[in-house]
């Protein structure tokens, strides 16, 4: 499976393949996600989400929600994104601490 | 009787004299007659600032000029083919300036005759000779074309400069064919290549650091210009840039646009002239930008700068 992190403004954004057994759970994530009508735009200019595709829908996972062509799931934990986070290739680790920064609670 | 002006100021009266003596105007006029490559019509050569002519008038109604020579005319360079017979018979025409005129001509007032301005007069000539004996300077740039989403604006930060600015137009860049392949750096110098274009790519000099200096030097070697280093009207359109960076991870670009604010695309997502406050941004100094904490400067972009 295919996962971009829409970071990136100049430079071309992080993307890489997650293998058969993390995609299988990040489907399995993704599927216990509820409905939910909280989305936040994401800004500008830094952290803009986790980009991936289930089921020919895809998906941006951005401050604990999930937004698809067709709904919004509710991820009030942060499941998917801390997740992706944990599998970021080697070379993209230093914009962990940025990342992480910007997945404050919601007010 | 010979009226003689010397035609080479701009402000005060030129230096007039009247050649009275019958046969020093005869001679003057032979010389003329022989020298007929350097006679011409008034004001028919050279027409800028120093001496431009000699001019002759026959002032008596009962006196015929020599065959061949109008009542009046003058002498002076009207181009590399007549300069050396318009020098001499310019110089034997100054020459008869008197040094203190018998005849008192209201001229005299502000522009007395003397030794000094005769001098002044033959050095101006040798000036004008000098300037039509050079070889012509490169054709002025055409004017820019004519475009009613382009307008020309003095830079405020350095008067001297002019660049343009541009209609904002995010319609032309999103839309799925153009948006998710062109970046800020595509934005900003305005040129869509659909390459999510790198500074310095195209010249073999892009960078993995992001720093304002090595970014800075990239986007130069694309033939980016730091502001206030002047684009002359040929590289039109010349658009202002800014330059900011996310310390260690990525840069930023943004371009000045007609209405006084700045417009930006943050990499593959939607051109737009707001900043991360959804504030419109009229100054990429002080704008919300997220993680792109240090700002760099600012650039202008020619017509001959190109990016991939």
């Amino acid at each position: 499976m295919r996962v971009e992190l829409d970071v990136f403004s100049g430079r071309p954004n992080p993307v890489w393949q997650l293998d058969a057994q993390a995609a299988a759970a990040l489907v399995a994530l993704h599927d216990v996600l509820a409905a939910g009508t909280a989305w936040e735009a994401p800004p500008a200019l830094g952290y803009r989400g986790f980009l991936y595709t289930i089921r020919s829908d895809g998906c941006r996972a951005y401050h604990g929600a999930v937004r698809t062509a067709q709904t919004i799931l509710a991820d009030p934990g942060y499941s998917i994104e801390r997740f992706l986070i944990a599998r970021l290739p080697h070379d993209w680790i230093g914009l962990v601490p940025m990342i992480e920064g910007m997945l404050r609670p919601r007010e | 009787m010979l009226r003689i002006e010397v035609d080479m100021f701009s402000g005060r009266p030129n230096p007039v004299w009247m050649i009275t003596e019958e046969e020093a105007a005869r001679k003057l006029l032979g010389a003329a007659r022989e020298m007929r490559a350097a006679v011409t019509k008034t004001g028919a050569g050279y027409n800028g600032l120093g001496f431009r002519e000699v001019r002759v008038e026959n002032i008596l109604d009962d006196v015929r000029a020599p065959r061949g020579l109008p009542q009046k005319f003058a002498v002076g360079p009207t181009g590399k083919e007549n300069l050396d017979a318009a020098g001499e018979l310019a110089r034997l025409l100054i020459e008869t300036m008197p040094l203190r005129s018998e005849v008192r001509l209201v001229e005299h007032a502000v522009t007395p005759l003397d030794e000094k301005l005769r001098e002044t007069a033959l050095e101006w000539m040798q000036v004008t000779a000098r300037l039509m004996r050079k070889p012509p300077g490169p054709p002025p740039p055409p004017p820019p074309p004519s475009n009613p989403l382009i307008t020309t604006i003095p830079d405020s930060k350095c008067s001297q400069c002019q660049y343009e600015v541009s209609q904002y137009n995010p319609a032309f860049w999103n839309n799925p064919a153009t948006q998710p392949y062109n970046n800020c750096y595509n934005y900003a110098r305005n040129w869509r290549t659909n390459t999510f274009a790198q500074p310095g790519r195209a010249h073999g000099a892009g960078t993995s650091i992001m720093a304002c200096n090595t970014v800075t030097a990239a986007a130069m070697a694309d033939g980016l210009k730091k502001r206030c280093n002047c684009l002359p009207q040929s590289e039109y359109p010349r658009r202002l840039m800014a330059l900011v960076i996310a310390p260690g991870y990525d840069y930023h670009w943004y371009r000045h646009q007609r209405g006084g604010f700045w417009g930006h695309k943050p990499g593959s997502t939607a051109a737009r002239n707001y900043d991360s406050n959804g504030v419109l941004i009229t100054d990429p100094q002080t704008c919300a930008r997220g993680p792109y904490t240090n700002f760099c400067d600012f650039f202008y972009a020619g017509k001959s700068v190109v990016i991939n």
